[in-house]
């Protein structure tokens, strides 16, 4: 494929390059079967046990024979891992034991029944989260499951069966798995097997198990086992296309978008959208307007729910609070360029939203420009879901309706008490009022029923005759009619207004909370105070308690401000530390601990931890714990100005040890360099003179230790100045024998051989100079005979080769030739070995390497590459 | 005997300037001796030296300051003598008007061969319209070119080129130097041209020429 091809979005790129960074994640092998009995834990027991033939070393983590004798035979001799008791209400549960597992480390564990729901102390709630933690720990793991427990598909097996199933498990995670095996056997054969008693069918009931294998469910469950398994295989091939680049027909351009609300329905609305979304290969995003209509307890939980249902599933959550559920619906959907919209249909429609066209759903298509919409027929919803719907809204509207016939009463008692002295049209207006007030308080329903009562009251109890529902007066009938329509007008917008202002006092309340954090930790002068403040604002506005961890230097998570907390608390905050996932309280994994703890990123690693231990429901609520993540986004903020200020602080204290190390050398070179001068310079003096023969030898020595000196002392101040980052390059453009020559002349010896050679490149000629005569050094210092010297090109690089006859490089010393202070073994004295590791240094300030090329008993080379530019 | 050459050294290290004195009286000449910058630069009014070796880290003023002075009313040769290394240090002093430069410690042969390269300069420009370096002749005023007795065709650029350094036998021209003064000053950074005509003398010339390159500095012709 031509990769510049202008069709790569890129997306794409960003796939293939994903692709190539694995990480060593274990992985998953599903058998998936359409129903219990067909064989699925036998099929997983003999694939181990040709494997464990091989040698492989896995453990059965945690299998149900159910007694099977075909079943125990297949698994004995494989290692089994001891079940872990957990007591709850004074019952023993056997538990698969998945610390022992971590701890324990084999390539592969065996983890039977997937959707199996955990006993309620463990550490996650579902099974499959244990898989997913031994995965990330880098285990394969094998496991079996039935379809009817994949949660898409759990309405699609309802309506089959008539089942509920309520032990699931995520698309998401099946997405990850490696290999699904289906397990088939034909309905036929596995009635079969249930007549002859093979089939464990656990505690159902002789009637339900009959229901569910039926014929007809096995071939509708067997079509959904294949189909699932096609799809997976078809995911995987479009994959395949992206990680290759090859054109495909996926859509990334396909959005969909789902309202999920407190309703029972939303639920199925989310799966709908999680298949349609899956189906086209598109993103989806489940959205919750909060029209600021106070929730009941129930009502709360399943929205919780059915948000965390559409995370489960893949999705993406916003919720926001706004007054106009459509308009907020359409501003988020053109904002996240969203191409369809998924709502349920309304099936009671108040008589209000069917006349004036305000119905949310209508409002939707009315609007929605070219974006589409799909409404979705809520579907049957159990007796008993019905029962939890009323009854949320019985509870909170209980209070309405005492309301509306209280102010009812009290308006007809002042009413007929008044009535002498104001006449009884006036109180017709006093109906009014009332009505119109009530809308401050009220529903819009409760405004309308109020003001319809009131004009009954008003007609029954005051006009001509009394106690009758008759009017005599056509005026009485006139002003009858004209307050009860300004009564519900007005209540209606005084609901209105009343509900505005409860959304934006709401809004207030938040963007004040945060405005309050950002000015307390900014106020801050130190790290301790800013965090101090910050946890004391996390208390006030969710009245939880607050702590924030960190990660010690010793790897160990320490209290960084707020109250102290207990081992249990800690190895929560541990967990989410190290999945960089939310635990405990109101989230999946540990969700029976009394904290909340948020994973906070600083710098894209995740060193702390911030634990609430909130005191009451309040933070179950989408709003305030999206408010919560957005307070800890501020914790991170404020770690990582810290981390960025003490960073910037030790690079500035570096840098100053560097440079007054590096003038401190300068320093002393000079001092040094002065006497060193004097000694050479007398020593050349004296052996222009006639000495006496004794004495020439030893002025010899003295010039040969004096230039040695000198030697070093040059090299150490290049090397500090190197390493202190005090030597920039100057790039111009060289001739390669110009300056091989130049540096072997400067060598003072007769035994280099410079090869000549047509050669430009751009670089630095002081600093090449460094280099290769620290190479040239070396080379006539470790060797005896000519040095050869020759360069050049290859693959836009400058190769310079420095070759010498003599010893070899002990393989041992060939590692360490280029750190600092190392000498080969079997060199000559002299030299402190600074050479090639200047000759290193020097090169990267080039963009170039130094490198030992070959060294055998005929000779050593030293090669240096530079780019050509 | 015609009067010795005088040479002025500009050093704050005694021992310096007692080695000095030793090795450049061996070579014949009369030296003068200064401690410090202001000194040096009244000791050059006075003492009229035919070459200056000048140490850059002086206590009173720094060694280019008295450089860019002493530059200011006399062309006497000067050369610098310090311990640093830097190639910038050694380009901004040759730009300021220094004839070449020597790093501590050095060799004492070599120090006197330098000193008396940029002493014969002077004798070049002033007195010879004939420049001879081994088997190579320049007749300034034919503008010709003779190698081993052999006439040798050079461009314009070259032999304007090959003159300049001629001229300057034995002091080290600066890139920039150089090409200021060929191409104008708007060259100055286009070194690959006088690479270019480097290479191109060298190979006319042969080896009874000597240009070394000096590198990250510039060329100069050792006469």
């Amino acid at each position: 494929m031509n990769p510049d091809d202008p069709e790569r979005r890129p997306e794409d790129y960003l796939e293939v390059a994903k692709s190539g960074v694995r990480s060593p994640r274990g992985s998953l092998r599903v058998y998936l079967g359409m129903c219990p009995g067909v064989g699925k834990t036998f099929a997983m027991l003999e694939d181990a046990r040709r494997l464990r033939s091989e040698g492989a070393s896995l453990l059965v983590g945690v299998v149900e024979t159910h007694g099977r004798a075909d079943t125990e035979a297949v698994m004995a001799g494989l290692p089994v891992l001891a079940r872990k008791l957990l007591t709850h209400r004074g019952t023993e549960l056997p538990e698969f034991d998945l610390d022992e597992a971590l701890r324990l480390r084999p390539e592969l564990v065996l983890v039977d029944e997937l959707a199996h729901t955990n006993a309620p102390t463990s550490r996650h709630p579902k099974r499959w989260q244990d898989v997913q933690e031994l995965l990330d720990a880098g285990i394969n793991v094998w496991t079996t499951l039935n379809i009817q427990h994949v949660e898409s598909l759990r309405d699609a097996v309802m309506r089959i069966t008539g089942i509920r199933v309520h032990e699931t498990v995520p698309d998401t995670f099946l997405e990850n798995a490696a290999e699904i095996r289906v397990v088939d056997i034909t309905p036929e054969q596995l009635r079969a097997r249930l007549e002859s008693g093979k089939v464990y069918l656990g505690e159902r009931a002789g009637v339900a198990a009959d229901h569910f294998f039926r014929e007809g469910n096995l071939r509708a469950l067997r079509e959904m086992a294949l189909r699932f398994t096609t799809q997976k295989v078809d995911a995987e091939k479009r994959e395949f296309m992206r990680r290759n680049l090859i054109p495909g027909p996926w859509r990334t351009s396909e959005r969909f978008l789902v309202a999920v609300g407190p309703s029972p329905h939303s639920g199925r609305l989310v799966r709908i959208a999680c298949r349609l979304a899956q189906a086209q290969d598109a993103g989806w995003l489940g959205v919750y307007v909060d029209s600021g209509e106070v929730l009941s307890v129930e009502a709360g939980g399943r929205l919780a729910e059915n948000l965390a249902l559409v995370r489960a599933l893949g999705g993406e959550v916003i919720s926001l609070p706004a007054e106009d559920t459509a308009a907020a619906l359409l501003e988020v959907a053109r904002r996240e360029n969203i191409t369809q919209i998924i709502a349920g249909k309304a099936l009671h429609l108040s008589w209000w939203s069917r006349l004036s066209g305000t119905g949310i759903s209508e409002r939707l298509q009315r609007d929605s420009g070219d974006i589409d919409i799909l409404l979705v027929h809520p579907g049957e919803t159990t007796v008993q879901e019905q029962k939890a719907v009323t009854a949320g809204k019985n509870y909170s509207r209980a209070r309405e309706w005492g309301l509306v016939l209280g102010a009812l009463a009290g308006v007809s008692l002042i009413g007929l008490l008044l009535e002498g002295f104001i006449g009884y049209r006036s109180v017709a207006l006093l109906y009014l009022l009332c009505a119109a007030m009530a809308g401050l308080v009220i529903s819009r329903i409760a405004v309308i029923v109020l003001a319809i009562a009131g004009s009954i009251a008003w007609n029954f109890l005051f006009t001509q005759p009394r106690l009758s529902f008759n009017m005599l007066n056509a005026e009485d009938v006139v002003l009858l009619f004209t307050s009860l329509v300004v009564a519900i007008v007005i209540g209606h917008l005084t609901n209105r207004l009343r509900h505005r202002e409860l959304a934006s006092r709401k809004a207030e309340e938040r963007a004040r909370a945060l405005y309050q954090l950002t000015r307390v930790t900014s106020a801050s002068i130190s790290l301790e105070q800013g965090v101090r403040s910050a946890l004391a604002q996390v208390e006030q506005v969710f009245s939880a308690q607050a702590t924030l961890l960190g990660l010690s230097n010793s790897g160990n998570l320490e209290i960084l401000g707020g109250p102290p907390m207990d081992k249990k608390e800690e190895s929560v905050c541990q967990w989410a530390l190290e999945h960089s996932q939310p635990a405990g309280r109101f989230t999946d994994t540990l969700p029976q601990a009394a904290i909340m703890a948020l994973p906070l990123s600083v710098n894209g690693q995740i060193t702390s931890v911030l634990a609430v231990k909130p005191t009451n429901d309040q933070l179950a609520s989408p709003l305030l714990r999206d408010l919560l993540e957005t307070f800890a986004a501020h914790f991170s903020v404020m770690l990582e100005k810290e981390e960025y200020q003490r960073s910037s602080r030790e690079s500035v204290l570096r840098e100053r040890a560097g440079e007054f190390q590096s003038a401190l050398l300068d320093h002393v070179s000079h001092e040094i360099k002065t006497p060193v001068a004097v000694i050479q310079g007398a020593s050349d003096h004296l052996l222009a003179t006639n000495l006496p023969p004794a004495a020439r030898p030893l002025v010899e020595e003295l010039r040969q230790a004096a230039k040695r000196l000198n030697r070093v002392l040059t090299q150490l101040v290049a090397l500090t100045r190197a390493e202190a980052g005090l030597i920039e390059a100057r790039i111009e453009v060289c001739d390669a024998f110009d300056l091989m020559r130049e540096v072997a002349e400067n060598a003072g010896s007769d035994r280099v051989v410079v090869e000549e050679c047509d050669l430009t490149f751009r670089t630095d000629a002081a600093i090449f100079e460094t280099i290769f005569s620290n190479l040239l050094q070396n080379a006539l210092q470790h060797g005896s005979g000519p040095v050869h010297v020759a360069a050049n090109e290859e693959n836009n690089q400058i190769r310079f080769l420095v070759t010498n006859q003599g010893p070899p490089i002990p393989e041992a010393d060939q590692a360490v030739i280029f750190e600092r202070f190392q000498r080969g073994k079997n060199s000559r004295a002299g030299g402190m070995g600074l050479g090639l590791p200047i000759a290193k240094k020097f090169a990267a300030l080039l963009e170039g390497e130094v490198l030992l090329s070959s060294s055998d008993s005929r000779e050593t080379r030293f090669e240096l590459r530079l780019p050509q530019h | 005997m015609q009067n010795p050459d005088k040479v002025l050294v500009i050093d704050d290290e005694i021992q310096i300037r007692r080695l000095l004195r030793l090795t450049l009286e061996t070579a014949g000449w009369k030296v003068g001796e200064a401690e410090t910058g202001a000194a040096g630069l009244s000791e050059a009014a006075y003492f009229r030296p035919d070459c200056v070796i000048l140490d850059l880290g002086l206590p009173d003023l720094p060694g280019m300051e008295v450089l860019k002075r002493l530059r200011e009313w006399s062309q006497t040769p000067v050369l610098i003598l310090s311990v640093h290394d830097d190639p910038l240090d050694k380009v901004q002093a040759l730009e300021a008007g220094a004839d070449d430069y020597v790093t501590k410690p050095f060799d004492a042969a070599e120090l006197v061969a330098r000193c008396r390269a940029i002493m014969r300069r002077r004798e070049i420009r002033e007195e010879n319209p004939v420049f001879e370096a081994g088997s190579l002749t320049i007749d300034f005023a034919a503008r010709s070119v003779n190698v081993k007795g052999q006439v040798v065709d050079f461009t314009a650029t070259e032999y304007a080129l090959l003159r300049l350094l001629a001229l300057n036998a034995g002091r080290v021209m600066t890139h920039s130097q150089i090409l200021r003064q060929i191409w104008g000053p708007k060259a100055e950074e286009q070194r690959q041209y006088l690479r270019v005509y480097i290479a191109a003398i060298r190979r006319k010339a042969g080896d009874s020429l000597n240009i070394k390159t000096e590198s990250g500095i510039g060329y100069r012709l050792v006469g």
